[in-house]
């Protein structure tokens, strides 16, 4: 019904925006019965095989992301003071050397709190991520592999689903289960689900029909050994870029799901109700709403540059 | 033939419109059955009993209980009550909020200008934004080319609160340029749209830019460099409407940007509109007017992506030939 | 006054450490017709497009000497090669369904040269426009100018992309491979097409691949390789009595009549080139390996193979040959059982094999191995070439390693190419990986579906040769699809001609070729550009 549905259109559309847009790289309806028209030898220039160095965006990218991990995995590492700490004496104090990022409107060291906030948004980022990966590729496989009366109402599903603004849908889930970290989880991965299931649809209909399976069922491969060897693994293929350009728009949810105050409560040191805490002080303390603004732009920000990456090289763009 | 347009024939029938069209708007319909039929969903899912879960915060007396239960036909089984919401529906009789005491089609219309008006001038702001962006860096391989990327990939990162959290630091309080809160005339439009219309020029200056980029080395640009044409009619002519395409199929998704960003946007910038009726009902469990909300987003998702569909036929003559 | 006076050209792309053109002279005088033939990666298209300023971003062009009409070109500006193209040399490109914007009609593509350069009126164009479109052969004129180019067929798409090159009259067009995703007789009607232009005056500068084609029409030849110009003279002599031994290389390659059962991959010596004979094959004319009975294919309701019968004996090469939508590629699916007739039946070594169920196919699968035109799409693409060759293999994985090299051996592949991945490889590397996985499970029938089509000349004298040392040393009978009448002639010992899904005509190569008796197999062979070489 929609246009990433399965016109052809859609096939042109085959780079999404940094953000994770619902992706349509949908099989083509193939036109049989036609011989292939005579290829062309290609009059392209010699070409030495180009080097694609490393770029230095890409590294201050995955540094910047080591750094976020070690934070969530083990903030004590980044930030000895105790986040929750209040110190009610310095409070809105600015940058200073004793707090680098300044303190919050109780007191509260707001490095220590962005650094123990990291958990918070990756974590709840990652589970949505993986619960809408594991779903999305189960529903989108079986869509793909099964017959069209099973197809057909599993895709337009798919399609509803992705057509919802997200922060509604995700917000409809939350009025029915109330907040919390658990909740908001479930709801940004409902509203990724689609994403992953059609994008798995898509390429299931991709490998099935590609030339090497066709060559493997000539090589007398039975139909299991088929499936496990050449269709499962390529049809796996482009979930490390959806899931991981998918975590940049889930930690854009999570951090505006808990802003409106329905993600995990205060006084835990989520990036989004840090800022929703901190707007009231935004003219006394920039401060203690700038960090946390910028971690979660700058997690958002290298994890997308690292997914066009992996996109890139995905479609063969890259040696 | 009579007349002769090298531009394009006019008829839809004779185009092949037709057919796409009635198909798009029963796809259409099947939407909105499916939105109904998850809001109902949710309502039940909600736990504890309809009525109070109705009710909610409102006042709860006897005769007020049972002209719930009339109205929802909760005294009778749930395919039945499903029925008689649906048809409800039909008649464009959304339900009764029972905490804002009034029907929730009132409060919907009386809350939708603000928003739109919102919405509208932040899709301005962001397709100039993007195209100003895209067509003056596409194709140039330089720094700004570069820049231009690092200020898109940044735009689409933020997330509009945080935006507009921002904008008020700067542009409010210290530069005291615009106002900083309320629905008073343009000047207060100005941050709140830029706010929620920065992630879509992210988004869209990027798409623009790749498709310029790829149209521009494909052969048919060669061949219309070959016949002596300038680069900027190249670009205006030919580039632009292939960068269109991928453009356009986002259209729907910017919708969903725009309705759900306004909410925090509004809240942020303390505007009235429907984020804040959204966001009171959904804290306060108000399900009459979240379900009506969901049924609004639906409705709207549907006219768009209509109206998408229809230019994707407009832009690509290739696809309309009916299948 | 020459049109083009070019000295010592040379592009280099810098960044992707790339010198495509060194040290190219090359002159046009007015009317006349110079062809630059070579490989791919020769240089050719880049020598062409630099001469209209198209290079493309990321390209030095320095010359010694470089004047277009008397004016020193190294001086242009962007607008003074504006004002050149389209009025004073046209371009045409391979392929009009994607040299021309999709987009746009037809019309308004050839309204867009008249408008850049004026040539008339606004109000004119229209009428000019149809003009043009009648002058290069497109019947209804008014209704093609309103189309979009995916409406046309590939001929009338042609012709309208050489409408709009010709559309502001330029003295000199500039044809790179303009007829090589054509079928045959399309491309004799748009070569005729294009000399007509050339009678009329116009200069013409041909690019091509294919001698052939270029020998019809050119005055002078430059024979090009890797970004130098190797040969260069008149078209009689370059062929007839070419001096370089690249040139020789690539007229002995040519696969035709006369190199029937001799290597194509000759290697030139001393300024001569003996035509080195293929190892003897031998067919055993008993009990056919395939044979297809009245086979009757259809994709909805559209048949696409009607009644199809052919038989193959070990160790013959049958020849299927036919324009695009002939159903001949439906034929090698129907023949590798990948498709269900619905009609006819195939026979695999005299038992049934078409009807079967997949589960009864399967272990005799060994026997019919295929090789396709893209051998890309056939890789799974997280395969090395070394897991592609040795799936096919049984026993455990690693006892399969000493085979695989074996494998490679012998369709000439270093053994260390296994641990590459094949989109690291040349289109004749690919080929040769896939000829090797094919030959693993030791088939007796190989059905090749356009094998070499993709390949430039010498590469496929290279893959032919291959193919018909395997036929002589294992006896493996071969299904040889092709588009290539003179591909087909070279390797085949029988061929069928196909059309629109039926057999036009079948029976052994000589006869059908040099005496065909239907109407169609005449016109295919009367479109076909000859070569007079000598070689």
């Amino acid at each position: 019904m929609t246009v990433s549905d399965r016109e052809p259109a859609s096939e042109r559309s085959d780079r999404e925006p940094a953000v994770a847009v619902p992706p349509a790289r949908l099989a083509a309806d193939d036109e049989p019965g036609l011989d292939p028209v005579p290829a062309v030898p290609p009059a392209a220039p010699r070409t030495v095989p180009r080097r694609y160095g490393v770029r230095p965006g890409q590294v201050v990218a995955l540094l910047f992301l080591a750094v976020i991990a070690v934070a969530a995995l083990a903030p004590g590492l980044l930030s000895g003071a105790d986040p929750l700490a209040a110190d009610p004496l310095h409070a809105l104090a600015p940058p200073s050397a004793q707090h680098w990022f300044g303190t919050d409107h109780l007191g509260r060291d707001v490095l220590s709190r962005v650094v123990h906030g990291a958990g918070y948004s990756l974590g709840i980022g990652a589970a949505a991520i993986l619960f809408a990966a594991v779903l999305g590729t189960v529903l989108g496989a079986l869509a793909g592999l099964s017959p069209r009366y099973v197809d057909e109402p599993l895709s337009r599903l798919f399609d509803v689903l992705a057509s919802f603004p997200e922060l509604l849908l995700a917000m409809l889930v939350i009025s029915v289960t109330g907040p919390g970290a658990g909740n908001v989880i479930l709801a940004i991965g409902l509203v990724q689900l689609p994403n992953y299931a059609r994008v798995i649809r898509g390429q299931t209909f991709v490998v099935r029909r590609s030339g090497y399976v066709e060559q493997a069922v000539t090589l007398g491969l039975r139909r299991p050994t088929l499936v496990v060897r050449h269709v499962l693994p390529n049809i796996l293929g482009p979930l490390p870029v959806l899931a991981t350009i998918g975590m940049g728009t889930a930690i854009i949810a999570t951090s505006g799901l808990s802003f409106l105050g329905m993600g995990p409560q205060p006084p835990d040191p989520e990036w989004g109700s840090m800022l929703a805490e901190a707007r009231n002080y935004l003219r006394v303390a920039w401060w203690s709403v700038l960090f946390p603004g910028l971690f979660v732009t700058l997690t958002v920000v290298s994890l997308t540059a690292v997914g066009r990456r992996l996109q890139r090289r995905f479609e063969g763009r890259l040696p | 033939m009579s007349t002769l347009t090298l531009t394009r024939r006019r008829g839809l029938a004779a185009a092949g419109w037709i057919g796409p069209v009635v198909r798009r708007l029963g796809a259409g319909l099947v939407v909105l059955w499916v939105a109904a039929t998850a809001a109902y969903v949710a309502l039940l899912l909600v736990p504890g009993d309809t009525v109070d879960v109705l009710i909610a915060d409102g006042v709860d007396t006897p005769q007020r209980r049972a002209q719930i239960i009339t109205e929802w036909g909760l005294d009778r089984p749930i395919p039945h009550q499903y029925g008689d919401y649906l048809l409800r529906l039909l008649h464009g009789d959304l339900g009764r909020s029972y905490v804002l005491q009034r029907d929730v089609a009132e409060i919907l219309s009386s809350q939708i200008w603000p928003t739109v008006r919102l919405a509208l001038t932040a899709a301005a702001f962001g397709v100039v934004i993007a195209l100003v962006l895209a067509l003056t860096t596409a194709g140039r391989r330089s720094w700004t080319t570069g820049l231009a990327g690092f200020s898109e990939l940044t735009a689409a990162s933020i997330p509009p609160f945080l935006a507009g959290l921002l904008l008020l630091a700067v542009f409010s309080f210290t530069l005291g340029w615009f106002p900083v809160s309320g629905d008073r005339g343009f000047a207060s439009l100005v941050l709140p749209a830029l706010a929620l219309g920065l992630q879509i020029a992210g988004a869209l200056g990027q798409v623009l830019r790749e498709g310029l980029e790829r149209a521009l080395e494909e052969p048919f640009a060669v061949t219309a460099r070959s016949r002596g044409i300038t680069e900027w009619r190249l670009v205006a002519r030919h580039a632009l409407r292939h960068a269109l395409l991928p453009a356009v199929t986002l259209t729907g998704w910017f919708v969903g940007v725009l309705l759900g960003g306004a909410i925090v946007v509004e809240a942020v910038f303390g505007r009235p509109g429907l984020g804040q009726i959204t966001l009171g009902a959904v804290t306060g469990k108000d399900m009459p007017v979240v379900m009506a909300v969901i049924m609004f987003a639906a409705a709207i998702y549907v006219t768009v992506s209509t109206l998408v569909d229809l230019a994707y036929l407009a832009i690509d003559p290739r696809l309309r030939r009916s299948r | 006054m020459s049109l083009i006076e070019v000295e010592d050209l040379r592009v280099t792309f810098p960044k992707a450490g790339v010198e495509a053109v060194r040290g190219v002279s090359l002159s046009i005088a007015e009317g006349e017709c110079v062809a630059i033939v070579g490989e791919s990666g020769s240089g050719k298209s880049v020598t062409a497009r630099t001469l209209v300023g198209l290079t493309g971003q990321g390209a030095t062009v320095t010359a010694s000497r470089f004047d277009v009409r008397g004016r020193d070109a190294r001086r242009f500006g962007p607008r003074d090669w504006r004002r050149l193209r389209g009025r004073f040399a046209g371009l045409v490109l391979q392929d009009a369904l994607v040299s021309l914007d999709p987009l746009r009609t037809v019309g308004a593509e050839i309204a867009e040269v008249l408008a850049a350069h004026d040539v008339v009126p606004r109000a004119g164009r229209t009428e000019k426009v149809l003009e043009l479109l009648d002058a290069v052969g497109v019947p209804e004129p008014e209704l093609r100018a309103a189309q979009y180019p995916h409406q046309l067929s590939g001929g009338l798409r042609q012709r309208a992309l050489i409408a709009s090159a010709i559309a502001a009259d330029p003295p000199l067009l500039i044809a790179d491979e303009p007829t090589t995703a054509l079928d045959v007789t399309v491309q004799a009607q748009i070569l005729r097409l294009l000399a007509a232009r050339r009678a009329e005056g116009t200069a013409l500068l041909m690019i091509s691949h294919d001698l052939a084609v270029v020998s019809s029409i050119a005055d002078r030849v430059l024979v090009m390789k890797d970004g130098v110009v190797v040969e260069e003279g008149p078209t009689n002599r370059v062929l007839s009595a070419p001096e370089r031994d690249y040139t020789r290389l690539l007229l002995a390659a040519v696969p035709s009549a006369a190199s029937r059962g001799t290597r194509l991959s000759a290697i030139a010596t001393g300024g001569v080139s003996l035509r080195a004979p293929l190892p003897e094959r031998r067919i055993d004319h008993g009990s056919p390996v395939v044979e297809a009975r009245g086979l009757t294919a259809e994709y909805g309701r559209r048949r696409v193979v009607d009644d199809v019968s052919f038989e193959v004996h070990p160790g013959e090469t049958v020849g299927i040959v036919g324009e695009s939508g002939s159903g001949k590629t439906t034929v090698a699916r129907l023949v590798m059982g990948l498709m269900k007739p619905v009609a006819g039946q195939v026979w695999l070594d005299g038992s049934p094999w078409s009807g079967l169920p997949e589960r009864e196919r399967r272990p005799r699968r060994s026997v019919i191995q295929v090789i396709s035109q893209n051998p890309l799409d056939s890789f799974d693409p997280r395969y090395t070439v070394g897991r592609l060759v040795a799936e096919p293999l049984g026993g455990p994985w690693k006892s399969r390693a000493a085979r695989v090299a074996e494998l490679l051996e012998r369709v000439g592949l270093p053994a260390d190419l296994a641990g590459r991945h094949p989109r690291g490889l040349s289109g004749g590397q690919r080929q040769r990986v896939a000829i090797a996985r094919a030959l693993a499970p030791r088939p007796r029938v190989l059905v090749c579906d356009e094998p070499v089509s993709a390949l430039d000349v010498s590469v496929q004298a290279q893959v032919l040769d291959l193919l018909g040392e395997i036929q002589a040393a294992d006896g493996t009978a071969l299904i040889f699809i092709s588009h290539d009448l003179g591909v087909v002639h070279h390797i085949s010992d029988r061929v069928v001609v196909m059309r629109e899904g039926r057999v036009v005509e079948d029976g052994h190569v000589d006869e059908v070729f040099f005496l065909p008796k239907h109407e169609y197999t005449k016109e295919l062979l009367g479109a076909v550009p000859k070569l007079a070489t000598t070689l």
